[in-house]
């Protein structure tokens, strides 16, 4: 099959699909009515509702941290986890302005593709900064979150406290660094060499 | 809001083939195909809106059609191999009669599927006749570029053609012996 092949083909084969059935009205009708959302409007809700949560957290740490703050132990805990907080709200304001700024119909084919691989490298760094960051937040927000909670000072209990800890950062952190060597390095991999084919293909 | 979704409605009766030819050309299944379809929907009526016809219909239409079929958010994006598909999966029952015609349009897509991305949106739409201007708008690169893309995949449809022909000649040559 050569080029003019190829067009013949095609052209007779336009003239089968115009054949196909018209798109059933009551179908359309049905998909404009229950799925008025596309994948990215989920993922901006999602987005959203995460920015929700992590906010009320926020807010239940500044109450926790501002009620021991007496005790340095607790006052650090909180800032630490504060701290985490807020930088996981500008993460999802990034994600939210990304996510916006893929506009189908108003942008091209290859300025979409750049920006969908933009996103994903910024959700995938997330991911991986989180996974390093995690432990040392649950160790921190466990002793006052219990404190707030059920008024158990665990810093009473020194032994089950750093037992604790160890169990928690060995094994997250065997997880984190498996997770890295084989998903994370061959995915920003494969997304810095998409990027580069797409700055060529644009040359 | 009902007669804005009935205009709506008649649009894309009018312009079918497009949102056909897009969800035939990145999917290899009953499945896919119309979870696409409903995705390219669902994106056009969210865009209706704002279409400030100020370029074409149909260039508006391939524009959010190809930007949804290749954007990897949807769900799953199967890589479609050639040699996993079988001339049923191709779905035209509308050509059963036509052997001949139904063998190449399967050696058609074959072609198409073995592109990348980018490089099927530019035949799709060299295929349906579209301006280099418009194809160059599209895409997002010059009309110099869409040019030289062309010319390349047509030299790939050349050495494909040529592997074929070889293949047959073999085959032809083994039965003789």
């Amino acid at each position: 099959m050569e080029k003019e092949d190829l067009k013949n083909t095609w052209d007779k084969y336009n003239s089968k699909l115009e054949e196909i059935t018209v798109i059933n009205e009551n179908l359309l009708k049905h998909t404009l009515k229950h799925r008025s959302n596309g994948v990215i409007d989920n993922m901006l809700r999602w987005e959203y509702f995460s920015m929700i949560e992590i906010t009320i957290f926020l807010f239940f740490m500044l109450i926790a941290t501002y009620k021991f703050m007496d005790d340095w132990r607790f006052l650090f805990s909180g800032i630490f986890i504060t701290l985490f907080l807020i930088c996981c709200i500008i993460t999802g304001i990034f994600t939210i302005k990304n996510l916006n700024s893929i506009q189908l119909f108003s942008k091209s084919i290859v300025d979409i593709k750049q920006r969908i691989l933009m996103h994903k490298k910024l959700v995938n760094r997330s991911i991986k900064i989180l996974m390093f960051l995690i432990p040392p937040v649950i160790i921190t927000f466990i002793p006052l979150g219990t404190k707030f909670i059920r008024n158990i000072n665990l810093y009473d209990y020194p032994i089950f406290f750093l037992i604790l800890s160890l169990v928690v950062i060995v094994f997250s952190y065997i997880i984190a660094f498996i997770s890295h060597q084989t998903i994370y390095l061959r995915k920003f991999k494969i997304i810095d060499n998409s990027l580069k084919e797409l700055e060529k293909y644009k040359e | 809001m009902k007669e804005d979704q009935n205009k709506f409605i008649r649009m894309i009766n009018e312009n079918q083939t497009i949102i056909n030819k897009v969800c035939f050309g990145y999917t290899n299944n009953i499945d896919d195909r119309l979870d696409l379809k409903q995705e390219i929907l669902i994106q056009l009526w969210k865009a209706y809106p704002k279409f400030n016809h100020k370029s074409k219909l149909s260039t508006w239409i391939y524009r959010i059609a190809l930007n949804t079929a290749i954007s990897n958010f949807r769900k799953v994006k199967r890589r479609i191999e050639c040699k996993e598909l079988l001339p049923d999966d191709y779905q035209i029952p509308e050509l059963k009669n036509d052997l001949e015609m139904k063998e190449n349009i399967i050696e058609m897509y074959k072609f198409i599927y073995q592109l990348d991305d980018l490089d099927k949106a530019i035949i799709l739409l060299y295929l349906d006749d579209q301006p280099y201007s418009s194809i160059a708008d599209i895409i997002g690169i010059s009309e110099t570029n869409v040019a030289t893309k062309i010319s390349r995949i047509k030299l790939k449809l050349k050495d494909r053609f040529e592997k074929i022909k070889k293949m047959e000649d073999m085959k032809q040559w083994k039965k003789k012996i």
